[in-house]
């Protein structure tokens, strides 16, 4: 497979690889980005005493080694068991096919990718916490429940609850990449589970793998309210804690950059072992659920595992979403609607997350693409590079980022102005790595087997993209829904500036949660999550089996 | 040029004709229709702005006495705004802070930003002295477990008593680092036990069930059943049967007492409009501003003749505690890291 590239007319060779290019460019961009925000911090700070000191205990203090040892235990253990449960769970998904509730799932699933976390800690609290029905009923019946009220256990389960899903996903995308001969080929060969898994689905999995794996370990890595919330106590944290206090509470910046470069570090290193395991993926295939039968299905133990991971999904995600509903005070959450303020967030909201998913998926389009490229011919430091670029963003806390650029840009114009323009900017470069995850599995084996047409007909540049966009149909409409959730439920920078003209649903979730009544704020949460199920209704994905269609 | 009061003028891509319009209107428009009047601005956290907070009624109250436009600017913490003015230095566009606490005065001093406000202080329902040169207060509260009555018969009437209390009871608090109420309670701690305020956090430890970011995510774990206790303020009963007409919810009176808390403002060294802030902090200490405080942002007043009625029942602490700004700024990273050591 990565042997067997057509060869390619020079002519066209070099406007393939402008995407290479523009990406490198791109990357350079980002990468520049993080480093000159870190950079802006120390500088910054350093102009009073104690810089260097500051910045050293950042990168060797005893706070930054602790922290650092606590969050690299809950950032690996909630991979492992993130990505274990999540690649389980496409599977069985897959083997089943189609049964009764698998779409409800499949779009509750999104759901669970994008809820705010404060929303999520409290919904999984409702189960699972001291008072949880779930918790309850399982003592009840005398079943021990294998994690504590609150510490490593639950932060876990609630790592889970957002990356479970995100890792389903693409383990899902990666087996339906999967050509329909080699799903004939199983059915006629009578393959056992076994044999499916070794022959047909580990190749695909083990990308899926280490693809989900780096994005949730830095997730996961980086998470802070949560870890708080659910941690139990100071004992588990995580840097990003520790950057918080440094920047809001010793208002030292130097700590604060050395605390950033740290974690930039360690993640950079971590990636870079990831990518150093990661074969070509595979460049061929089609979308959908293996129209064929599969003799292991009816197997009582692929029967029994299957049926587990997707009861254990409906326990992880189905239930902490069904009990928001439930402690819902309707009436005086509808209080919510009669407010302007509310009505002007919405409209603000929707300033952001639409550019935001556009300017994503753009973004994606050309980072994907780069990628492809620089696979094909053979540039493995070049496809590194920009896959390292891109998580970049997602190791630079919001509120690094956006604290430098305020430093560097509030006297250039007044942060009402810069609000709009740095919350986009946030919000891009969160929902970049998501996008670009999705769109690559297509794009890789989209391009080289349609490179071959373009080639015969003298395609190249825009007239290239006009076909290939339509082919992406599924992954766009996903993708431009899934930059708008995530722009939609974050909170990202716009704290710094507080600007009454400009307001989000998030930073109004905020507001209704620092004072008493929640009723609103539960409301607002509903509200938010009915937004991002229409985005994704809107986007096709209700409509249609998902997981990458038939 | 172009009047920066007219509603439009802050950027957004659906105001660009709005402002072109705006520009021609000005051209058009002679000098005393569109006349200037003075901003004053002023930072403070967001939940003091918003629409059910102090700030909507203090806006109006205040523009209709003052010819001015007043523009509030909300961040998300007293500390946010702290970090806000140490950025933008000298050049700040604000004239007044409105939030900071009586933990941060000495810290906010230091900058070099503030200017003395020269004016008398009118607190006199304060429980004890607060005067300083640069900061008045506007309201107070003092620090409390918070319980329900219907759940919790019995709670422990001191600190010490907490700290004794079967490992069952369980409470939930606010880390230092992030809240408040949090760093209140570490210097409530500190203020009680001194020393060995190392020892009281690890006896407890186990009644700690988790130590969140914010007030309102201890708060509404506490609300959904999810502890017994949780660290606010004794003013909290008082939204409760205010707002709610729940009377269940109560504030635990400690014997050794409570810590305070003093909300201040004060006004910028480079201020440009440094009368017109002089004359909303006069407006501060008065009756207007302080009736309106207590619903609103759930503390107590500071001028004696505007005391709510619904605060009658609250705990009234016979003794309050407050460390000297000074001693907090020089000492609470190390009391962090006592903490810290004894939480882990």
């Amino acid at each position: 497979m990565a042997g067997g590239q057509p060869l390619i007319p020079p002519a066209l060779r070099a406007a393939r690889l402008v995407p290479l290019r523009l990406g490198l460019g791109l990357g350079t961009l980002l990468l520049g980005l993080v480093g000159l925000s870190i950079g802006v911090l120390f500088w910054q700070g350093s102009r009073e005493a104690g810089g260097l000191g500051s910045l050293a205990a950042g990168l060797f203090g005893p706070e930054a080694r602790f922290a650092l040892r606590a969050a690299l235990l809950q950032a690996s253990l909630s991979t492992v068991l993130s990505v274990g449960l999540g690649l389980w769970l496409a599977r069985a998904l897959v083997r089943r096919g189609a049964f009764w509730g698998r779409r409800a799932l499949l779009s509750l699933s999104w759901l669970a990718m994008v809820v705010p976390t404060s929303v999520a800690a409290l919904a999984i609290l409702s189960v699972w916490g001291p008072a949880g029905s779930g918790r309850m009923l399982a003592e009840g019946i005398g079943l021990p429940l294998p994690f504590e009220q609150f510490g490593l256990g639950m932060v876990l389960l609630a790592h889970c609850f957002f990356n479970v899903p995100l890792a389903m996903r693409l383990g899902l995308s990666a087996l339906s990449s999967l050509p329909d001969r080699q799903w004939q080929l199983g059915a006629s060969l009578g393959l056992s589970a076994r044999d499916y898994f070794i022959w047909m689905e580990w190749p695909v999995l083990r990308l899926a793998a280490i693809g989900s794996a780096s994005l949730i370990f830095l997730l996961c890595f980086t998470s802070f309210a949560l870890v708080l919330m659910l941690g139990g106590g100071p004992r588990v944290t995580t840097l990003e804690v520790a950057i918080y206090t440094a920047l809001r509470f010793d208002f030292d910046l130097p700590l604060a950059a050395g605390l950033a470069l740290l974690q930039l570090l360690v993640c950079a290193g971590l990636l870079l072992l990831l990518w150093y395991q990661r074969a070509p993926l595979l460049n061929q295939g089609a979308a959908g659920l293996p129209g064929w039968p599969r003799r292991d299905r009816a197997a009582w133990l692929a029967r029994f595992g299957d049926w587990l991971a997707i009861g254990l999904l409906v326990l992880l995600i189905v239930l902490p979403l069904l009990s928001l509903l439930a402690g819902q005070d309707w009436q005086a959450g509808a209080n919510l609607f009669t407010r302007p303020v509310f009505w002007q967030a919405l409209l603000d909201t929707a300033l952001v997350c639409l550019p935001s998913a556009v300017i994503s998926l753009g973004l994606g389009l050309i980072f994907a693409t780069a990628l492809v490229r620089a696979r094909q011919t053979g540039q493995r430091l070049a496809g590194r590079f920009i896959g390292f670029s891109i998580s970049a963003s997602l190791m630079l806390p919001a509120l690094v980022l956006g604290t430098a650029l305020f430093i560097l840009l509030y006297q250039l114009a007044p942060p009402a102005r810069l609000a709009w323009g740095l919350v986009l900017l946030a919000n891009i470069l969160l929902s970049l790595p998501f996008v670009m995850r999705l769109l690559e599995p297509r794009l890789a084996w989209l391009l080289p087997a349609q490179d071959r047409l373009a080639d015969q007909l003298g395609l190249s540049g825009w007239r290239r993209l006009r076909v290939t966009l339509p082919a992406l149909g599924d992954e766009l409409q996903t993708g431009f829904a899934l930059a708008a959730a995530l722009s939609l439920g974050d909170l990202g920078v716009i704290a710094l500036f507080g600007s009454a003209d400009f307001q989000t649903l998030p930073w109004l979730l905020y507001q209704y949660q620092n004072r008493y009544g929640g009723a609103e704020a539960e409301m607002l949460a509903l509200v938010m999550l009915g937004l991002v199920l229409l985005l994704f209704f809107t986007a096709g994905r209700l409509t249609r089996p998902a997981g990458g269609g038939r | 040029m172009l009047n920066k009061n007219i509603s439009c003028s802050n950027w957004r891509p659906d105001q660009l004709f709005c402002r072109l319009f705006v520009a021609l209107l000005a051209l058009f428009l002679s000098g005393p229709v569109l006349a200037e009047k003075p901003v004053l601005t002023i930072y403070t956290y967001e939940s003091f702005v918003s629409e059910w907070g102090p700030g909507p009624k203090v806006e109006a109250a205040f523009e209709a006495e003052c010819g001015c436009d007043l523009q509030f600017v909300a961040l998300d913490s007293s500390l946010g705004i702290l970090g806000r003015i140490r950025i933008e230095g000298a050049a700040s566009p604000a004239d007044l802070v409105l939030g900071l606490d009586t933990n941060v005065t000495e810290i906010a001093r230091q900058t070099g930003l503030f200017a003395p406000h020269q004016l008398t202080s009118q607190a006199d329902a304060l429980p004890g002295q607060f005067t300083d040169p640069d900061f008045l207060a506007f309201d107070w509260g003092v620090f409390a477990f918070v319980y329900d009555r219907d759940r919790l018969a019995s709670p422990p009437d001191s600190m010490e008593a907490l700290r004794r209390a079967p490992d069952s009871l369980k409470i939930v608090i606010q880390d230092p680092r992030t809240a408040t109420p949090g760093l209140g309670l570490l210097l409530w701690a500190k203020s009680v036990y001194g020393d060995e305020a190392g020892d009281f956090w690890r006896d407890l430890q186990p009644k700690i069930v988790t130590v969140t970011k914010g007030w309102w995510d201890a708060y509404s774990l506490f609300l959904e059943g999810n502890a017994d206790m949780v660290l606010s303020y004794a003013t909290s009963p008082a939204y409760h049967s205010i707002a709610e007409g729940k009377d269940n919810y109560a504030a635990a009176e400690f014997a050794e007492g409570h810590y305070l808390q003093i909300e201040v403002a004060g006004m910028l060294k480079n201020a440009p409009q440094p009368e017109l802030a002089r004359a909303f902090l006069r407006f501060m200490q008065g009756p207007v501003f302080q009736q309106i405080i207590p619903t609103t942002n759930w503390m107590y007043p500071v001028s004696r003749d505007s005391q709510p009625d619904g605060f009658d029942g609250l705990v009234m602490p016979q003794k309050t505690w407050l460390f000297p700004a000074e001693k907090v700024a020089a000492e609470q990273k190390n009391w962090i890291a006592e903490w810290l050591a004894a939480s882990r």
